[in-house]
C-alpha cells in the first residue's frame, strides 16, 4: 500500500559524486522493502515527481543517493533541512529475498542504492557485491556492506579505483566458477543486459529504470518491452524484472 | 451533497468532478487513494474492441508546465474490461463511464454496442479525438461531416447517455460541437490534448518515440477555457470541461467558462488525491459564496463589455 504524504528533510549532503537526501516519512519507512522506489517532488516545477529507490531506512527516516543529472534532480539538490516535500510510496514490485546462500549484487554507478537495504536484509546469506563507476567519484564509501557481504569487488573504467575495466568483467569471472541461486543488478541498461547474458540460467533480478510521470500505474508512459505480456509498467510491473523477460533489442 | 448533482442526459453525476480518461488506467490504482463513489464518475481507459499494445517507448516528456505523451491508446479491449475491471469499479460504487475508441466507425458502434448492453456502465464518451494512432493525427473529430456522421450511427446504438470528447487541434471547436449535438449527443467534454513535438537538440531525435505527442496539464489550461467558453455559447446541451484542473480554483474557472462538470486529468499524476481537493475545494467555495454550483455556471464576464452570443 503507497501514502501519498508530506515528509520533512532532515539531511542533505554530497557524498562524492552524488547526493545523499533524508527525509522522514515513518509509514513509507515502516513497509518499504528493498527494491521499492517513492516518488518526490519538492514544488510545482519541475511538474512532475521524480522516481528514486529507497535506500536507507532507520528510524522512519528515509534517505535517497542520487546524481544531479537536471531538473528535478537540481531541485532536491538544493533542499535544505527541514523543508518538506511531497512523497509517494513505497513504490514497485521489490526485490525477492527468500533466497540461498551466497546471492550476488552488480551495482553500476548510482544504481548501489537499493543494494543498501538489500544488504542488510540478505546478511545471513553472505551476499557478494560488484560495485562499478566510470571513475572512482562514482564510489560511494563502501564500509557500510564489509560487515554485511562476503565479499566486495570494485572496479572503474579508468582503473582509479579496484579492477580497471567494466565490473561486468569480474563479475562474469566469477560466474565461470561458482553458481549463485540469484544476481540482483541495478545500474545503465547496457550494463543490466550484459548482466543478464552472463547470468545464463542464473535468475536474474534487475532493477529497470524509465521516465515516469505517475509512478503508480495509471498513466502507462514508463513501459519496457516484456516478451511474454509485450509493454509492461517499470513502476508497477517492475522496477524488478527477471532478465529473460526483457526484449533486449527493443529497448532504447 | 444537495446544490452539486448535474445532469448528463438520463444520468445524474453526484457531483461535477470526474477522472478523465487515460489519467486513471481503470480505476484500480487511483482507488488506493480516492473513493470513486465519492465523486462525480470516472472515465477509464479508451478502449477499442481488441486489446491494443500501445506505442514503443519513450512514451512521455515533461515541457514547461505540462507533458507530452504518445502512449497510443494501449488497452485491454472493451471485453477484457467488461469481464475483468468492471465488477471492481461496480463494487466501489463508482459512475462509470467508458472512453469508446474506434479505428473505423463501425469499431466506434461496436464498442459502444458493448458498453450499452453492460451492467455498470453508465454512459459512454466518444474519443473522436485522440491523436495518436492515426497519420498526421487525424481524426473524425477534425471535421464537422464526420463528427455529424459518427455521432447519429453511434446514437443509434445505445440508449444510454453519450458524452462526445472534442478535440483541440480543429480550427473551429464550437463548429465541431455543434455537429455532436446535431448528431444526438447528450454532452461534450473538451480538451482532449493538445498536438505537440518536443526534440533532443543534443541528438536531433523527438523526445517521444513516435514524434508527435499529445500536450496536456496546466500548460494547456488557457487554451481549454477558451474552448469551453466558445462551446457552452454554441450547444445547448452541458459541456464538460477538461484542461490542466490541479485545484478548486481551477476547476471554477470552467464553470464560469460555462462547463457544468469537470474532469481532472494529469493532475492525478502529480497528486493521487487532487480529484477530492478539487471536489473539498468547490464546495467551500460555493459555502462562501453563498451559492449553489448551477448559479456560478457560465457567469464569466468578459471585461465590462457584453460579447454577441453567436446562435
Ligand atoms: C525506479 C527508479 C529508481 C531510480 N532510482 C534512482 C536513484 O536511486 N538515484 C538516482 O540518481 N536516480 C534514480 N533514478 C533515475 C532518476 O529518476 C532520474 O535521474 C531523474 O528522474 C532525472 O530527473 P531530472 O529532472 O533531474 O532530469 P531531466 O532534466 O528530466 O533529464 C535529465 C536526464 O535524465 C534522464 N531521465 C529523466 N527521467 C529519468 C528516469 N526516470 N530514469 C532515468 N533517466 C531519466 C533524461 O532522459 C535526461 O537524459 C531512478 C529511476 C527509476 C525509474
Ligand atoms: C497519459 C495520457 C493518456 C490519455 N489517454 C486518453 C484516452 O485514452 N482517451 C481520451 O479521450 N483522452 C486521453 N487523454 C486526454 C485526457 O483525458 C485529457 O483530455 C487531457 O489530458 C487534458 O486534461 P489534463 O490537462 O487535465 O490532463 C490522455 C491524457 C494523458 C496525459
Ligand atoms: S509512471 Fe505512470 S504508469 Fe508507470
Amino acid at each position: 500500500m503507497a501514502h501519498y504524504m508530506r515528509g520533512m528533510v532532515t539531511a542533505v549532503r554530497p557524498v562524492k559524486e552524488y547526493v545523499r537526501l533524508s527525509i522522514k516519512a515513518e509509514r513509507i519507512a515502516e513497509e518499504m522493502q528493498p527494491g521499492q522506489f517513492a516518488m518526490i517532488s519538492a514544488g510545482t516545477e519541475p511538474l512532475l515527481p521524480r522516481p528514486f529507490s529507497i535506500a536507507h531506512v532507520d528510524r522512519g527516516v528515509l534517505s535517497f543517493i542520487f546524481q544531479d543529472v537536471g531538473r528535478g534532480t537540481g531541485m532536491l539538490a538544493s533542499l535544505r533541512v527541514g523543508d518538506s516535500v511531497r512523497l509517494l510510496g513505497p513504490l514497485g514490485k521489490p526485490f525477492r529475498v527468500d533466497v540461498g546462500d551466497r546471492p550476488v549484487m552488480v551495482a553500476g554507478g548510482r544504481g548501489i542504492a537499493p543494494f543498501f537495504e538489500l544488504a542488510r536484509r540478505l546478511s545471513g546469506r553472505s551476499p557478494l557485491l560488484f560495485y562499478g563507476g566510470r571513475t572512482q567519484a562514482q564510489i560511494i564509501e563502501t564500509g557500510f556492506f564489509v560487515r554485511l557481504c562476503s565479499e566486495i569487488i570494485v572496479s572503474t573504467e579508468d582503473g582509479g579505483m579496484g579492477h580497471k575495466g567494466f565490473i561486468t568483467e569480474p563479475f562474469a569471472e566469477y560466474l565461470a566458477k561458482s553458481t549463485p541461486p540469484v544476481i540482483y543488478a541495478c545500474g545503465p541498461h547496457a550494463m543490466l543486459r550484459r548482466v543478464a547474458e552472463i547470468a545464463g540460467s542464473v535468475p536474474t533480478e534487475l532493477s529497470m529504470e524509465a521516465r515516469m510521470a505517475c509512478g503508480y500505474g495509471i498513466c502507462i508512459g514508463c513501459v519496457i518491452p516484456t516478451g511474454r505480456e509485450g509493454y509492461r509498467r517499470v513502476c508497477l510491473d517492475g522496477p524488478v524484472f527477471s532478465g529473460d523477460e526483457i526484449r533486449w533489442q527493443d529497448l532504447k | 451533497m444537495a446544490g452539486l448533482e448535474v445532469s448528463i442526459g438520463s444520468l445524474r453525476l453526484r457531483n461535477p468532478v470526474l477522472l478523465a480518461s487515460g489519467c486513471v488506467g481503470y480505476g484500480e490504482e487511483i482507488a488506493q487513494f480516492v473513493d470513486l463513489s465519492a465523486l462525480g464518475g470516472i472515465v477509464v481507459k479508451g478502449l477499442y474492441m481488441s486489446p491494443r499494445i500501445g506505442n514503443p517507448p519513450p512514451r512521455i516528456w515533461e515541457t514547461p508546465s505540462g507533458m507530452l505523451n504518445s502512449i497510443g491508446l494501449q488497452g485491454i479491449g472493451i471485453h477484457r474490461f467488461v469481464r475483468e475491471r468492471l465488477p471492481a469499479l461496480r463494487q466501489g460504487g463508482a459512475t462509470v463511464i467508458v472512453n469508446v475508441c474506434g479505428e473505423t466507425d463501425e469499431e466506434y458502434e461496436q464498442v459502444t454496442r458493448v458498453c450499452d448492453e453492460a451492467d455498470g456502465i453508465h454512459a459512454t464518451e466518444l474519443n473522436i479525438s485522440c491523436p495518436n494512432i492515426q497519420e498526421n493525427g487525424r481524426c473524425p473529430g477534425m471535421s464537422q461531416e464526420h463528427t455529424y456522421s459518427l455521432i447519429s450511427r453511434v446514437r443509434k446504438a445505445s440508449s444510454k447517455p453519450l458524452i462526445v470528447k472534442l478535440s483541440p487541434n480543429v480550427t473551429d471547436v464550437a463548429a465541431i460541437a455543434t455537429s455532436a449535438e446535431q448528431g444526438g449527443a447528450d454532452a461534450v467534454s473538451l480538451i482532449n490534448t493538445v498536438l505537440g513535438m518536443s526534440i533532443d537538440t543534443e541528438t536531433g531525435e523527438t523526445r517521444t518515440a513516435t514524434g508527435m505527442g499529445g500536450l496536456s496539464g496546466p500548460a494547456i489550461r488557457p487554451i481549454a477555457v477558451r474552448m469551453v467558453y466558445q462551446v457552452s455559447h454554441a450547444v445547448r446541451i452541458p459541456v464538460i470541461g477538461i484542461g490542466g484542473i490541479c485545484d478548486a480554483r481551477d476547476a471554477i474557472e470552467f464553470f464560469m467558462a460555462g462547463a457544468s462538470a469537470v474532469q481532472v486529468g494529469t493532475a492525478n499524476f502529480m497528486n493521487p488525491v487532487a480529484s477530492m481537493e478539487v471536489l473539498a475545494g468547490i464546495k467551500s467555495y460555493l459555502a462562501r459564496k453563498g451559492k449553489k454550483l448551477n448559479e456560478i455556471i457560465g457567469t464569466c464576464q468578459i471585461g465590462r463589455v457584453q460579447e454577441s452570443e453567436p446562435g
